[in-house]
């Protein structure tokens, strides 16, 4: 028998332990998710019992107190600060977001065709932002915001929140502007447009889908923010992770709620996620460069 | 219309590389003007100075009497083809050809027909609404010098034009631009590396090697009197022959005598006044290979004794390459030539047409100021 045909018949033992790697894998990835959404519709005895229940009976109850709010008997009804955290967090991710986009892809671009000096020592600072654990700098950073007045306000909050996306989209976007031959936009500048009208119209919609899914990635990270929002923060710009974190208290932890707090944390993530891999695959198409 | 003139124009890349080293020159209004050399010589980065694409390190550039130094590209009203197309992707060809004039607020109807002529003229006409991916080499570079040609502009100019195109394309494209040139009268600026090309569409050529102007001239000039060994080389096809020997004086008469290659010849009498201070030193002497004729027998007037090489028929002619002692000599023959492989060949050079040079300064002692 040829070493070909011993390949054929014999026993794919490659492709056998690459798939039981995979299934561990997403066991460990997909069991806590599993875990969380089902511990989200169960009700508090059934979270509590042990051993844990496989089979239970699904209730919306925690859905319903975290939007609707805590029913303590028939008629009080405690508030619920969840709905105003989701808002927040929209607001607050995707305002550090939009702003990052615009100054980063400006920046990116600058980093990525003018020639200055110092240019890769800026390009370097950008990226040093996201070096140092945020919580070193959260105590000095307070107490700017204290006396700026910027503590506990949504431009405050977005301010802080993009240095988290810029670095991102500064470096990610830099590379799509620099594999983008610069001679089409020289093109364009002899043809006659301004260099906002080259920008606009050849290296844009080239970059776009960087861009985006750039952007998209950026979103997330801000939005799965923790400790800026715990400390730059309170009850009027809570977010969604303070938010779930609320559900520890002194004296008891509510994990029918968190999970499901948790459980709408992640959904707009997820979908954004998905978003990005679309267009990540598709990837940028550069047709009239020659080889 | 332009005329364009440029004053001790350096190019200068992060502080050390030199690519143009201070040139000066004017380029006439309606002139048909070719930058020739071989790549990295510095003639792209001209070009591109012009354009205002590429900063300028030290020196002027006038376009009619006017610095453009700061000007941005689109306030210098110059068209351009790049040699690496440089098309718009997210825009088909018909939006590519179309772009330049658009920004000028060109009504649509001009636009539309300015964009069909140039599509004829350039054989586009089928792929107008394909997007650049979609087109081969050739293709997205005749789009890229129709976009170029598409509207007026003060000067053309071209960054090697034809360099992606197949031959037969290109020799008609090159008649198409010649022709598009002398009915528009319009300044125009050629950069080629294919010395045919300069040869066949300029009224002037500048040749330059190292970031420094070799010579400027017109083709006839550039032909029979190349300045230097440089030029001497780089024109011509095949190239010039040059022998290492030294001048030698018979009373009169001077002779340039090869020691390697065993053979002398006399000088005629025009180059006799230009070498005659050299008697005695080293020189090289160049001779194209159309005035060298060849012979299978020893004739009395042949001066130089050689073997076949090899021998190519080329059709309508042949190329002839001796070996003399260790050398090779290129010889331009009819087709007929009937020497076979290491035949006993016996050249005689027209010393009418014979070139002196300096082998130190590579400077052509017949035409040295």
């Amino acid at each position: 028998m040829n070493p070909a045909e011993s390949y054929r018949t014999g026993i794919p033992w490659g492709k056998i332990l690459s798939l039981i790697l995979l299934v561990i894998y997403l066991a460990f990835a997909l069991i806590p998710i599993l875990w969380m959404v089902g511990m989200s519709l169960k009700n508090p005895l059934d979270v509590m019992a042990i051993p844990p229940k496989v089979i239970f009976e699904p209730t919306l109850e925690n859905y319903a107190r975290l939007f609707l709010g805590t029913q303590y008997s028939q008629r009080e009804v405690a508030r619920t600060d969840f709905p105003r955290a989701l808002l927040n967090t929209f607001i607050i991710a995707g305002g550090a977001t939009l702003l990052s986009v615009i100054a980063g892809t400006l920046t990116a671009y600058a980093l990525a065709r003018l020639r200055f000096s110092g240019r890769e020592d800026i390009a370097f600072i950008i990226l040093t932002f996201r070096f140092a654990p945020e919580l070193t700098i959260i105590l000095p950073l307070y107490v700017v915001y204290r006396t700026l007045h910027l503590y506990n306000t949504y431009i405050g909050l977005i301010l802080i929140y993009q240095m988290i996306s810029l670095p991102l989209l500064v470096w990610v976007i830099r590379g799509y502007f620099e594999a983008i031959p610069y001679d089409s936009e020289q093109a364009a500048l002899v043809d006659g447009y301004s260099w906002w009208g080259a920008f606009r119209k050849i290296c844009l919609p080239l970059a776009a889908p960087g861009i985006a899914a750039t952007s998209v990635i950026a979103f997330i990270f801000c939005w799965n923010n923790f400790t800026f929002g715990l400390l730059l923060g309170a009850r009027e710009t809570q977010t969604l992770t303070v938010a779930t974190s609320g559900f520890i208290s002194y004296e008891q932890v509510l994990w029918g709620q968190m999970a499901a707090a948790s459980v709408v944390t992640i959904i707009p993530v997820l979908i954004f996620a998905f978003l990005v891999q679309r267009w990540l695959v598709r990837g940028l198409t550069f047709g009239a460069v020659k080889g | 219309m332009a005329k364009i003139v440029l004053k001790d124009l350096w190019k200068v890349y992060g502080g050390e590389v030199e690519a143009v080293k201070g040139i000066n020159l004017t380029i006439e209004d309606g002139e048909f003007f070719c930058f020739l050399g071989p790549s990295g010589c510095g003639k792209t980065s001209t070009m591109r100075m012009i354009a205002g694409i590429e900063e300028i390190s030290a020196g002027q550039i006038y376009i009619d009497d006017v610095v453009v130094n700061k000007l941005p590209p689109a306030k210098r009203d110059i068209a351009m083809a790049f040699e690496t197309y440089a098309l718009y992707p997210p825009l088909t060809v018909w939006e590519n050809l179309a772009f330049p004039m658009q920004v000028r607020g060109m009504p649509r109807d001009q636009i539309e027909k300015e964009v069909q002529r140039v599509a004829r003229l350039l054989d586009l006409t089928d792929v107008l609404d394909r997007k650049p991916a979609h087109l081969s080499g050739g293709q997205q570079q005749r789009v890229s010098l129709g976009r170029a040609i598409a509207r007026p502009a003060k000067a053309y100019l071209f960054d090697e034009p034809l360099s992606h195109v197949d031959s037969k394309a290109r020799l008609r494209m090159r008649g198409e631009i010649k022709r598009l040139q002398e009915t528009l009268k319009t300044t125009c600026i050629y950069v080629t590396h294919d010395q045919l090309e300069a040869l066949a569409l300029g009224d002037r050529i500048m040749v330059m090697n190292f970031g420094e102007i070799q010579q400027v001239g017109t083709p006839e000039e550039i032909y029979n009197q190349p300045r230097n060994l440089f030029v001497a080389d780089f024109i011509g096809e095949p190239p010039f022959n040059f022998f290492d020997g030294v001048i030698l004086a018979d009373g009169e008469h001077l002779s340039f005598k090869s020691e390697e290659a065993g053979f002398s010849v006399p000088l005629p009498d025009h180059v006799r006044e230009k070498v005659a201070h050299k008697t005695g030193q080293p020189v090289k002497l160049g001779i194209r290979p159309m005035f060298i004729s060849p012979s299978l027998t020893e004739t009395p007037d042949s001066h130089i004794r050689g073997s076949v090489y090899v021998f190519e028929d080329l059709g309508e002619n042949g190329v002839l390459t001796a070996e003399v002692d260790g050398n090779l000599v290129r010889v331009m023959t009819d087709p007929y030539f009937a020497g076979k492989l290491d035949d006993p060949v016996w050249l005689t050079l027209n010393t009418d047409m014979v070139h002196i040079f300096d082998p130190e300064s590579g400077l052509n002692l017949l035409f040295a100021r």
